[in-house]
């Protein structure tokens, strides 16, 4: 072989991806050839140069524009361009880019409010007339005889998940001749900006199982995360079909919002959308609440009669854990039952066993400092069939409410039952807020299998793209990989072989002025393991602090852990994926007690 | 449970991101953002396009992730949108390569950098911007098959993936790639590379290997 043949080779040769044939060929060539010798070593040496450039780490704003951009997808809008990291008003969240659109589309809203309410006013009549309907619609808030309700729960978590609206009685769905059909007369609005502004939807008849019901989803195929929606019915303009009776007499509004983007705010099955429950639309009227009902559990259902034949068992479970909660910590006293209040009266009307627990004193005592959580909806498990949200929903005005409420001082109340799996040992404090209040946390990490324990001997380190956790007691050190910014990333335990006296890992590289390289038990770690072939170090970066000492708390879960660390922060971690979600502890204690 | 061996169950993230959970996508995107946007700033030579571009390509991944087959593999496939996405942009712009911007010594991929700023920090380890100057004069086919191979660490076989080449194309590719830089390489600096030691010897920063 002379050496134009041997060049291509031999770049394969380098590559490895010669045959045996060929790599004797080659080995003979340049056993003989000083020039294809050369030639190696100059790929050689590119290679050297190509995987000696640096890493460059992204800018901190890419992550949030690129939710930006992907919320503003539906929307037409493009790229969320720029790079200054505070760009948009609201860091973390997705407002800014709705912003933007809002303006453009404010100009269409007044065509569509001519579509929904009167195509014959001129714009600026219908600036009054909308303000009219607004002040009957707060009026009718008490929604206790709504004539259409929606099947979902708020917020929406699922932003591409349609909401039903089902209506008391048999309205026509569509009615192209005499356009006084529901479909016509339903419009959707985003409440969040002034003016509210409507959005382009697509309706459709849906059979629910319990009747139509229409399907509502914005044509830009998804919702608007952190939005207010409200669904408008002009109900009197919708006939029944049968000697000019109307839906109502007055216009109906459903309101719900959208979660916004945070790990809370995540996905739903979107087999939740459709109604599943037993009671089918009648005549009469019916209580706001129904709807409620009729979500899908995102939990595994108990049976029915199974959950009725528990609400004995369930309420000593509770009771037990407010009273020790109000002898432990005072302040979650009011979590824990004021938020009774609301599930309390609402079952009395239904159901006659009401929870008769300790609980009755102190429910008046203050407002409720949380969202109704777990516990206090335990009850609840009793008649309503779970639903996955627990979020309080202060627009929700057709919650019934005529039912008379002892002590609602806040709108938390009027959140509906959100009934949660019964677990044996409950998660309290921080671990027990994020528990209570965010369902995928719930989903994924399951009961507590422990009560949490307080770890006195710990220690930390943060990295420029991750963290890194040793537990003393267990000797074992948690590697989190996913940047300051980040809310979920992956995680990965390894044993803790270092021993004090053992030589430190000289590093291989120097970090910069103002970063540090890990020592000890970390360095070890740092320097030797990988995950998924890429190493420790190259995940993590450098670290931006020496390793100091912290406290922790932890508690095992079904299918992971929470770890609460002295700078206030809780990491759930989940063992079947080997993802952790971060929050910020926001839980007050009562006392100076240390966790 | 908790153990030595991790399984990151890439395909369980894909299947839940699939369904719309947005935290598995996140968990995507926090596990790529840094790989995809090494590798979209190597490729185009910038940081304005890698971010732009990285940027499009996880929208892009977002919207078509529904309708991808369920043994995805995530890696090549990212990288795959990456490629298409810059290709698209460069070939765009191969109208005014021709321009005179060669004249120009400066190398854009290296840029000034405010004292706080990290990034910059960590770029003080570059020693050589020569690299990426001579990069950015490749065909950009040639420059993504290199960088897949030696900055990504993919085999040739994972870039036969992304690039939808195959095996044997991919490796008369990477031959041809290491000509064309070895001659840029010459035309830009008077000598091969690796002929100056200090060329190669700096100290390795960190980085991404695949």
């Amino acid at each position: 072989m002379n050496c134009n043949e041997v060049r291509p080779l031999l770049s394969a040769y380098y590559d490895g991806v010669v045959t045996q044939g060929e790599r004797v060929q080659v080995e003979s060539h340049l056993a003989s050839c000083e020039s294809c010798r050369h030639s190696l070593a100059e790929y050689r040496a590119i290679g050297a140069d190509i995987r000696a450039l640096s890493v460059p780490i992204p800018p901190v704003g890419l992550r949030r524009d690129v939710w930006r951009a992907i919320e503003a997808q539906g929307n037409s809008s493009k790229r969320i361009s720029g790079n200054a990291p505070a760009r948009g008003p609201i860091p973390g969240t997705l407002l800014a880019p709705a912003q933007a659109r809002r303006k453009q589309s404010f100009a269409t809203a007044f065509s569509n409010v001519g579509r929904g309410w009167s195509r014959a006013l001129p714009a600026a009549l219908l600036v009054g007339v909308m303000a009219v309907v607004l002040v009957v619609m707060l009026v009718r808030k008490d929604g206790s005889a709504a004539a259409a309700a929606l099947s979902e729960e708020s917020p929406i978590t699922a932003y591409t998940q349609p909401v039903h609206v089902l209506f008391s009685k048999r309205v026509l769905m569509t009615d192209p001749e005499n356009h006084a059909d529901a479909v016509s007369h339903t419009t959707l609005w985003e409440t969040d900006v002034k003016p509210p502004v409507s959005v382009p939807v697509s309706i459709t008849v849906t059979n629910t199982g319990s009747g139509p019901a229409l399907t509502l989803m914005p044509k830009a195929g998804r919702w608007q995360p952190g939005a207010s929606y409200e669904v408008r019915v002009d109900a009197p303009r919708i006939s029944l079909g049968v000697d000019g009776s109307q839906l109502d007499r007055q216009p109906l509004t459903l309101t719900f919002t959208v979660a916004a983007y945070t790990p809370t705010a995540t996905s739903t099955p979107t087999k939740t959308a459709i109604p599943t429950a037993t009671s089918a639309p009648t005549d009469t009227p019916r209580p706001r609440n129904t709807a409620v009902a009729q979500i899908t559990p995102e939990y595994t259902p108990v049976a029915p009669s199974e959950v009725t034949g528990t609400v004995a068992s369930i309420t000593p479970v509770r009771s037990a854990a407010t009273a020790t909660a109000v002898k432990a910590s005072p302040t979650t006293v009011p979590s824990a039952t004021a938020t009774t209040v609301p599930s309390t009266p609402t079952m009395a009307a239904t159901y006659t066993s009401t929870p008769t627990s300790t609980s009755g004193p102190t429910q008046t005592a203050e407002p409720p400092s949380q969202t109704p959580t777990a516990r206090s909806t335990a009850t609840a498990t009793a008649i309503v069939t779970p639903t996955h949200t627990v979020v309080p929903t202060p627009t929700r005005r057709a919650t019934p409410s005529a039912t008379p409420v002892k002590s609602t001082p806040t709108p938390h109340v009027t959140s509906p039952p959100t009934p949660t799996p019964p677990c044996g040992i409950m998660p309290v404090n921080g671990f027990g807020k994020i528990w209570d209040n965010n369902p995928v946390v719930r989903n994924r990490a399951g009961c507590p299998t422990a009560y949490e324990s307080a770890i006195s001997l710990a220690a930390g380190e943060r990295f420029q793209n991750g963290y890194m956790f040793w537990r003393g007691d267990t000797q074992t050190i948690y590697v989190f990989i996913g940047g300051p910014n980040d809310t979920v990333g992956t995680w990965a335990s390894f044993p803790d072989t270092y021993r004090d006296g053992d030589p430190t890992v000289q590093p291989l590289a120097t970090p910069p002025a103002g970063l540090y390289a890990p020592v000890r038990g970390f360095g070890k770690i740092y320097y030797n393991e990988t995950i998924e072939g890429m190493s420790i170090q190259q995940a993590l970066g450098w670290a931006v602090e020496p390793e100091t000492n912290t406290t922790a708390a932890w508690q095992p879960y079904e299918n992971g852990y929470a770890l609460w660390t002295a700078d206030r922060v809780i990491r759930f971690m989940y063992s079947q994926d080997y993802l952790w979600m971060r929050f910020a502890d926001s839980y007050v204690a009562p006392t100076a007690t240390p966790r | 449970m908790e153990g030595f061996a991790l399984s990151i169950d890439e395909k369980s993230w894909v299947a839940k991101a699939r369904e719309g959970d947005v935290a598995a996508f996140e968990a995507i995107y926090s596990r790529y953002e840094r790989r995809l946007y090494a590798f979209i700033y190597r490729l185009m030579g910038n940081s304005e396009d890698a971010y732009d571009l990285t940027q499009d390509t996880f929208v892009k991944a977002y919207m078509a992730l529904p309708r991808t087959s369920p043994d995805l593999n995530l890696s090549a496939w990212l990288h795959r949108i990456a490629s298409n996405t810059c290709m698209d942009v460069l070939r765009r712009r191969k109208l005014i390569k021709w321009l005179p911007w060669e004249t120009f010594d400066t190398n854009p991929a290296i840029e000034p950098a405010a004292d706080d700023d990290p990034v910059g920090e960590y770029n003080q380890f570059e020693t050589s911007g020569e690299v990426q100057a001579v990069l950015d004069k490749l065909t950009p086919k040639h420059r993504m098959a290199l960088i897949l191979k030696e900055y990504q660490g993919m085999s040739c076989d994972e870039i036969g993936e992304v690039m939808g080449a195959s095996r044997s194309a991919v490796k008369s590719l990477l031959f041809r790639a290491r000509e064309e830089f070895r001659q840029a390489y010459l035309a830009r600096y008077g000598h091969a590379p690796g002929a100056e030691p200090d060329v190669i010897t700096g100290e390795s920063p960190s980085r991404l290997e695949g």
